[in-house]
């Protein structure tokens, strides 16, 4: 219960950073939540609390997409893919906008 | 948290994002102008918006803004005119070597000849045949003396076509300035982006600097004023040209630099000071050119006389004396274009004064050593033999120049060094740029791995709930 409702908690920080676009936060929570929900376990889980959660989950990721998109309007390009636990899939194309001229 | 508060909020970052795409343009623009001579750096112009409780805060971008020292840039613009001055008053002055170096070796080659035609008259007065060939050989050496003359004035009438050249070239670009600084205000009271007219108007700025000695002052509104030599304008702030003159002076008929203000004209030739290709030439004309011309008129009167007055001494074989070997002008100016075998002798090589008396003709030949010891004689000005006089106007020649190549060398390394300067300032470190873009895209690359690992952990969340 404690790690969910610590879940919880992180998702208020982010929603409030992702608005602030305060990448350098964004981050030290995405670790943050990913430590939490590593120490879930099938009986620390409330269904109401979980179903809470993932709304709450949902609407950061709106929040954070849109700031992808600003991002990405920013420097052009194609985005990295990542994995949950930050590992780079695939990576970035800058763009023209950001490659040295020749 | 209201939805009204959040929206606000996303806001703030929104807009702090969209002034950041504003810097990256503006980047971009740097690196790709990083080879555009004339470009000026551009910084992003950020003004804060005024935040809770009457506006929600942020920041916007109002544009971009052209890194530019004045100091520095007057600096250069000066250096510029100094050099350009230098190099226009080499171009011209190296003419007095090319001339020098091929007049010695004609006068030089002419004058040897001369002299062994009068040590064979001496040896023989009274052979017609050595005589005629010591009357050819005087008259080769009045030519070249004026050949050399020709070529040095030939030379001050180019610095007069290209004067005039010039004038009207600083008059075109000079009133181009002028358009440019109306549409810059234009475009600025518009609220509009005037960089590249700014620059535009810069690079013409310094060609016009190129040509004349200009300080180019800024005035309200995207205005410029741009005074000649530091004193008077020839672009008003309000865009008025009083434009540059070429007059023929009434006296020597050479270029005079006239600026018409108010409808009075007013000579500027002087304000020039060397500056600028127009002043170069005014230079090299009046001084390096002027002065080798007035040399060799004296080297050329000089001679001349130190052999007439020997001449006009000697008795011709029909036993008549006081006639003279070459004609030249009254005074030294414009001796070496009058100098000229003597109508008194010319054609009538008996009329060489070879002999001391007249009883004493044909077989007197003491005059005709006394025209052959003048080789040798201290005859010239400043108590200089002939020979050593045309020594010494070459050496002057050589000296003017290589002072005028010196001053170029000087002149160079100061426009690089103001230049160098300015580019530390103005110009784009491509280096710099590419610090400020790869931020940019770290920023992305950190926004997309939050939005992604955050989807992934949903996934996750999703497969827990039952």
């Amino acid at each position: 219960m404690g790690s969910l409702l610590r879940f919880e908690t992180l998702l208020h920080r982010e929603r409030a950073a992702a608005i602030a676009a305060d990448l350098d936060a964004l981050e030290s929570i995405a670790i943050e939540k990913q430590e939490a929900l590593d120490e879930l376990t099938d009986d620390t889980i409330d269904d109401e609390l979980l179903g809470r959660i993932v709304t709450q989950a949902r609407s950061n990721g709106r929040l954070l997409r849109h700031l992808v998109d600003l991002h990405r309007a920013l420097v052009g390009g194609a985005e990295p893919v990542y994995g949950a636990r930050g590992d780079l899939r695939a990576e970035t194309d800058p763009g023209a906008r950001l490659r040295r001229p020749a | 948290m209201s939805s009204s508060t959040v929206s606000s909020l996303l806001n703030v970052g929104a807009t702090g994002l969209r002034a950041q795409s504003v810097a990256v343009n503006v980047t971009s623009q740097n690196l790709t102008n990083v080879q555009t001579e004339g470009y000026t750096r551009r910084n992003v112009l950020m003004d804060p918006l005024q935040g809770p409780p009457d506006g929600g805060g942020g920041v916007i971008a109002r544009g971009s803004l052209r890194i530019v020292d004045q100091y520095v840039e007057r600096r250069w613009l000066g250096a510029i005119s100094e050099k350009a001055g230098a190099e226009a008053s080499l171009q011209l002055s190296s003419r007095i070597d090319e001339v020098l170096s091929d007049s010695s070796g004609n006068v030089g080659q002419a004058l040897d000849a001369f002299r062994a035609a009068v040590r064979d008259v001496s040896v023989n007065p009274s052979d017609t045949g050595a005589r005629q060939v010591m009357l050819s050989r005087a008259e080769s050496v009045a030519s070249t003396f004026r050949n050399a003359e020709t070529r040095i004035e030939e030379s001050r009438d180019e610095a007069d076509r290209r004067m005039a050249d010039a004038i009207a070239q600083a008059n075109a670009i000079a009133s181009e300035i002028s358009q440019l600084s109306q549409q810059i205000s234009r475009s600025e009271a518009s609220g509009n982006e005037a960089s590249d007219l700014r620059d535009r108007r810069d690079q013409r700025i310094r060609e016009l600097g190129k040509i004349v000695p200009i300080t180019a002052v800024t005035a309200e509104q995207g205005r410029i004023t741009v005074l000649l030599a530091g004193r008077e304008p020839i672009i008003a702030a309000d865009g008025a040209i009083s434009p540059l003159k070429a007059v023929p002076d009434a006296t020597t008929g050479r270029i005079r630099v006239e600026r018409t203000a108010a409808g009075a004209p007013m000579d500027v030739t002087s304000w020039l000071n060397g500056a600028g290709s127009l002043g170069g030439l005014v230079e090299a004309r009046d001084g390096a050119l002027a002065s080798a011309q007035t040399s060799l008129d004296q080297l050329a009167f000089d001679f001349a006389n130190a052999y007439n007055t020997v001449q006009t001494a000697g008795f011709g074989l029909d036993g008549v004396s006081g006639r003279k070997l070459f004609d030249v002008s009254a005074t030294a100016t414009g001796a070496a274009s009058s100098i000229a075998l003597s109508v008194d002798v010319a054609g009538f090589p008996d009329r060489i004064g070879a002999a001391s008396t007249a009883a004493t003709v044909p077989g007197d030949n003491r005059n005709a050593l006394d025209l052959a010891a003048l080789e040798t004689a201290t005859v010239m000005s400043g108590g200089e033999t002939v020979d050593g006089a045309l020594g010494a106007l070459i050496t002057s020649g050589g000296l003017s120049v290589q002072a005028a190549r010196d001053e170029v060398d000087a002149r160079s390394a100061v426009e690089a060094q103001a230049k160098s300067a300015r580019d530390s300032i103005s110009g784009v470190n491509s280096d710099d740029e590419m610090v400020a873009l790869t931020q940019y895209q770290r920023a992305y690359e950190a926004a997309t791995k939050v939005v992604q690992t955050a989807d992934e952990m949903l996934q996750t969340l999703l497969q827990l709930k039952r």
